[in-house]
């Protein structure tokens, strides 16, 4: 197990992938104690004026938003939403993907059927408008848009783990525990599941970082929940107020760092990929 | 005859996912708080009177079931019924944005997938090497950037920085040409067209390519390989065998591809101002104005079921296997 | 699954959703930073009882960044009363949708009322927000304010014709609105527009209408082309939905139809009404209106405008009842026609702002056209109306949705365009907006700037930005049918911890004009009324006025409700 873990390890791009994501978690628990200010305040200078759009100065290292609020702490509160969204999310979808897969694989027949009916309505749905559409169902907040990614996003998981299921079905140690009188569910979930499991984890990690991008899409779409320091926010508050040339301490960071998050998920997720599928290493 | 059992069951299957999308996003659209009579107004003044003369009009005073069932009776006939928000046919609506989409997405797809599966095979045959490791991040780095982000910054720097590019749009209203070249056919739409589609294609080429990367690797190991090398084949000749029989899996995504295009891109179609059928898909659901929802979703919905269908089929022509499973 | 039970904002659902995030976020070891997840438990459902704790007060607000940063403000003033608020977002489209349409205000909820030309006479605002009358589905009285003295007053000023008997009746009406305070207007915000002044000189700043806004054409009537292009290209941000007239109330939508399709009166560079379609107007007695069609006028396709035309418009707005017209077809009973350019129109009832209102709202329809619509269409409102012939200053040219509406000048119209052509553009997007006026691909930046992107647009030579007042506001409305927002001490105490001055400068860098507590803008200065002031900004005399009305605090300064 521990060995499965440090698998990453074992390249330069997997060593980056967990230094950053490695960041991103210590900066999350610590935000308050690293974080200059608290990411809502309003800044005013001596006069009293307000710090609108000031540049990166000593007391504002990434300077200041339209509202004088300060770039550099919104950058560090938004790892918790990130984190939140991503872990949130992925274990959502891998719970709603993996059941499915493995009810409809194990199975067969009507069952399969009505199941994989239901993830070709989920394949067939246009993402964004779709999570749009739930966010103004259920009103926009951070809950909301997570239940409404993951109530798509699962469909990839449900194909390819059905798809693992089939094959395993007919493999010798699960007609073997059929034959010892195993319950179906003890078959699914204690023979079946273990040697689907690394699929799962690699979808979960892919996940993490799509559901981080859907977030951020929607925010941008203006459909985010306006509380949230979320990086996606912060763009489209960046890009509606109409200083996305002006203040590129405000527009890059936030960018940059969805970026670098997901390039680590990504490179991770690359490393397990080699452990599930042998023939890429 | 197996084959064409396959074909029927397959083409009920997609008959009958049609059928749940056309009632579940007729029951989630109506779920929307909202009444669509109220959308049309913005804050300005309708008397309840007046208010429920325009619901009496739209059939929005039935009951829901019957609602459905003009609705889905409609639909067999082809008929998309009539947008709250434009009072015209919703196929009036839809027709020019879902044109101005294709002409925006057409592009970034094609390229995509020959990119993709250029520099998919390039990487494939190099595995192992640095290069290919470092190949290969460097072609998730695109796909990692937010699209809307990406689009930004080409406009910051391309658009307004060294100001190559028009800021957005799909043309310039009235567009006076200068020069001999700016007379040439499309040179409009062209130069409005390049940052939209070289943003799509940096988004979209990662997955063809790492697709067509690992296709041609699990082909290394197959038998046909094995014995070109031993036959002594020439190393080109060898790449051109795996390229050809590694390129199905892309084939299939590329379809999935072409559906996400209809309807993915509303983040290309916001950041560039392209009026395209994404931007209306989102502005209908925001006007609840369904008809028009309802009928784009549809169609997009389509689009991606028929398609994989076609796939379907042509995976169960090529390997009779699959038409058991 | 009824569709009753989901159009209600489910607030059970609401509350155990959040808690399900809140119990959630506090496994995942997440500390939650103050206003992360809107929620509080049973918020507003629940009647407090005497001597409880103030329930945290649900606050519906539009998405817009200036909305959300106005409640960062205010949750901040507000916080030593012992407040806290539940502040839940929805786009202007769910706005509309639940607060309009369904009135269901939570405690409080803030709007933006734009300056569309029919707010300018003060009926608007006075009527529809605040009369009683309006507290009904779709009416803009959400807050439920009830005051038999103020809809007295409200009726009087709509029935009183004579104007400086009116005028006092306007002014009278805003006292109880400030004294009893069921909202607290904040401010009118400037309206900033910017131009190329290297191709173009006569802009016509109105109030409520900038340089650019369609609202009122006059507006554009001056615009001088300086360089060989003659037509202007304006940019702003909605596209229209229908070409057709008598479809929608929608004010951006209407109000550039009626460039083509021109109203019988509309408002000169000053605001004030001048005849347009019409010659004249005069008011026989309170409900006779004699209305003269100017001579000679033509329709765009050469047919001569005749009373004919008058008649059948007025006519055929009664006859179908579009809801768009409502006020048209409410105000107007009959039309007659009495001369050659004379007609006569009844009017149902005494209505002092039938001129600006109804007149300045109906438009002249070419009977030719509208008497000979295909057939199978359920109103004529259906019709697509793809070539609008109008009698308008400007001629229909091309509409391509999400691109452009092209409009070629009238040289038949009385007073004529000094340009051949406008294109306008819809752009939803600021930032672009701001560049292709810069990159000088448009010549008219017609939508709110604000004095950040104003002050960056005017270091560039060619530009030039123009600030214009107007009578549109901003206010936070108070939800009388809740407690505490039901008492009356609670509301002063709100207002007395509302820095009007500070949240302008804040929001829109100070461009606007501070609300004295009533709904007309103190630069409107034939209605407002120059005696009244809202609550001075204190915190000290917020608290005092919440202990005069009984409320107290508990050891940690949360406020109580006043003891039965």
């Amino acid at each position: 197990m521990l060995r499965l873990a440090l698998l990453p390890l074992g390249s330069w791009s997997g060593r980056f992938a967990i230094f950053v994501l490695a960041a991103v978690v210590l900066v999350a628990a610590v935000a308050p104690a690293l974080a200059p200010y608290d990411p809502l305040a309003n800044h005013f200078d001596a006069a009293g004026q307000l710090l609108r759009l000031d540049p990166p100065s000593a007391r504002y290292k990434l300077g200041t938003t339209y509202y004088g609020l300060d770039v550099l702490s919104q950058l560090i509160y938004g790892t918790r939403i990130v984190l939140v969204v991503g872990i949130t999310c992925a274990v959502l979808i891998g719970v709603i993907g993996t059941n499915v897969g493995l009810v409809a694989g194990y199975y067969g027949g009507r069952v399969d059927g009505l199941l994989m009916r239901l993830t070709d309505l989920a394949f067939g749905i246009p993402f964004l408008p779709f999570v749009v559409m739930l966010v103004a169902l259920l009103r926009p907040s951070l809950w909301n848009t997570i239940v409404a990614i993951s109530m798509l996003m699962w469909r990839t998981s449900a194909r390819v783990i059905r798809s693992q299921v089939l094959s395993l079905r007919e493999r010798g140690f699960v007609r073997a525990a059929r034959i010892a009188g195993a319950s179906d569910l003890r078959i699914l979930y204690v023979h079946i599941f273990p040697n689907v499991l690394p699929m799962v984890l690699l979808y979960v990690a892919f996940d993490i970082a799509y559901a981080v991008l859907a977030e951020a899409s929607v925010s941008f779409l203006g459909f985010g929940d306006p509380n949230q320091v979320s990086w996606g926010q912060m763009l489209y508050l960046a890009y509606v107020s109409g200083s996305i040339r002006q203040a590129w301490w405000w527009t890059l960071p936030p960018g940059l760092a969805i970026s670098l998050f997901v390039i680590a998920v990504f490179l991770v997720g690359r490393n397990y990929e080699r452990l599930t599928n042998p023939r890429l290493r | 005859m197996a084959f064409w059992r396959y074909a029927g069951r397959r083409g009920l299957h997609t008959a009958v996912t049609l059928l749940l999308l056309v009632g579940f996003m007729f029951v989630l659209f109506r779920m929307i708080p909202g009444d669509p009579t109220t959308m049309m107004l913005g804050t300005g003044e309708l008397p309840a009177e007046a208010q429920q003369r325009l619901r009496v009009l739209w059939g929005l005073d039935r009951p829901l079931w019957q609602q459905f069932i003009a609705y889905a009776l409609n639909l067999l006939q082809g008929n998309l019924g009539m947008s709250f928000y434009f009072r015209r046919p919703v196929s009036e609506v839809i027709a020019p944005m879902l044109a101005n989409t294709v002409l925006l997405m057409a592009p970034v797809v094609i390229l995509a997938i020959v990119i993709g599966v250029a520099g998919g095979s390039w990487l494939g045959w190099r595995r192992g090497g640095r290069a290919e490791e470092i190949g290969a991040v460097l072609a998730l780095i695109p796909r990692a950037l937010p699209v809307f982000w990406t689009g930004i910054v080409l406009l910051a720097l391309f658009a307004y920085q060294f100001r190559w590019f028009p800021i957005g749009g799909i043309r310039e209203a009235f567009f006076f040409p200068e020069n001999w070249w700016q007379r040439l056919p499309f040179f409009d739409i062209t130069r409005h067209l390049v940052l939209p589609v070289a943003t799509g294609v940096l988004a979209s080429v990662a997955d063809p390519l790492m697709i067509q990367r690992t296709a041609l690797l699990e082909v290394r190991h197959e038998d046909f390989m094995v014995l070109a090398r031993a036959r002594g084949l020439s190393g080109r000749a060898q790449r051109r065998l795996a390229r050809r029989n590694a390129i199905l899996p892309v084939l299939t995504y590329s379809a999935i591809m072409v559906g996400f295009a209809f309807g993915g891109q509303v983040l290309l179609e916001v950041v560039f101002n392209w009026p395209g059928i994404g931007r209306l898909m989102v502005d209908s659901v925001t006007q609840r104005d369904y008809p028009v929802a309802q009928a784009a979703f549809l169609m997009m919905a389509a689009v991606v079921v028929f398609l994989n269908l076609l796939v379907d089929l042509a995976y169960g022509w090529l390997d009779p296997r699959i038409r058991g499973g | 699954m009824s569709a009753m039970r989901v159009t209600d904002p489910a607030r059970g659902q609401g509350a155990m959703r959040r808690r399900a995030v809140l119990q959630f976020l506090a496994a995942l070891g997440v500390t939650v930073p103050a206003g992360m997840v809107d929620a509080v438990l049973g918020a507003a459902a629940a009647q407090p009882a005497p001597g409880s704790p103030v329930p945290r007060l649900g606050v519906f607000t539009p998405t817009w960044p200036d909305m959300v940063e106005l409640w960062r403000q205010l949750s901040r003033d507000w916080a030593p009363l012992g407040i806290e608020l539940d502040i839940q977002q929805g786009t202007l489209d769910t706005f509309v949708a639940q607060v309009v349409a369904e009135q269901k205000l939570p405690h409080m909820g803030s709007m933006s009322w734009g300056g569309a030309p029919d707010r300018l006479d003060p009926d608007y605002f006075i009527s529809e927000m605040f009369h009683s009358r309006r507290d009904i589905k779709g009416g803009l009285n959400f807050g439920h304010y009830h005051s038999a003295e103020f809809d007295r007053l409200a009726d009087a000023q709509r029935a009183e014709t004579d104007v400086p008997k009116r005028q006092q009746l306007v002014r009278e009406a805003q006292r109880p609105i400030v004294e009893d305070s069921p909202a607290l207007i904040l401010f009118h915000r400037d309206i900033i527009h910017a131009y190329n002044k290297a191709r173009f000189s006569g802009v016509t700043p109105i109030f409520g209408n900038g340089i650019g806004f369609p609202y009122m054409p006059m507006a554009y009537m001056g615009l001088t082309p300086l360089t060989p292009r003659k037509f202007i290209k304006i940019t702003t941000i909605y596209d229209i939905a229908s070409l057709n007239p008598f479809l929608t109330p929608e004010i951006y939508n209407s109000t550039t139809l009626r460039l083509m399709y021109a109203t019988f009166v509309t408002r000169d560079a000053k605001a004030d009404l001048m005849p347009w379609a019409l010659e004249s107007w005069s008011i026989v007695d309170p409900k006779t209106v004699d209305i003269v069609l100017r001579p000679g006028s033509k329709f765009h396709d050469g047919k001569p405008a005749t009373v004919d035309d008058v008649k059948f418009t007025f006519d055929f707005i009664n006859k179908w009842k579009f809801p768009a017209l409502s006020r048209v077809s409410d105000a107007v009973e009959s039309a007659e026609i009495t001369g050659d350019h004379t007609v006569r129109l009844k009017l149902r009832t005494v209505y002092a702002p039938f001129v600006a209102n109804v007149l300045g709202y109906a438009f002249l329809a070419p009977k030719h056209i509208w008497e000979n619509l295909p057939s199978g269409l359920a109103t004529p409102a259906d019709w697509p109306n793809d070539h609008p012939v109008g009698s308008g200053p400007w001629r229909y040219g091309e509409w391509k949705k999400g691109e452009f509406i092209q409009f070629a000048a009238n040289p038949d119209f009385f007073i004529k365009p000094k340009l051949e052509g406008m294109v306008v553009m819809p752009v939803p997007q600021m930032e672009s907006m701001v560049g292709m006026l810069e990159r000088g691909d448009s010549d008219m930046l017609a939508w709110n700037l604000d004095m950040t992107l104003g002050a960056r647009i005017s270091k560039s030579a060619d530009l030039e930005v123009v600030r214009t007042p107007t009578h549109g506001q901003h206010e936070v409305r108070l939800n009388l049918a809740m407690p505490p927002c039901d008492n009356k001490a609670f509301r002063i105490a709100l207002q007395h911890a509302t820095d009007r001055k500070k949240l302008l400068d804040i929001i829109f860098s100070g461009a606007g004009t501070v609300s004295q507590g009533a709904p007309i803008t103190p630069a409107l200065t034939q209605w407002a009324n120059p005696d009244i002031q809202a609550p001075a900004p204190s915190i000290d005399q917020a608290r005092a006025a919440l202990k005069d009305g009984g409320f107290s605090w508990n050891g940690e300064g949360r406020l109580l409700m006043p003891a039965a």
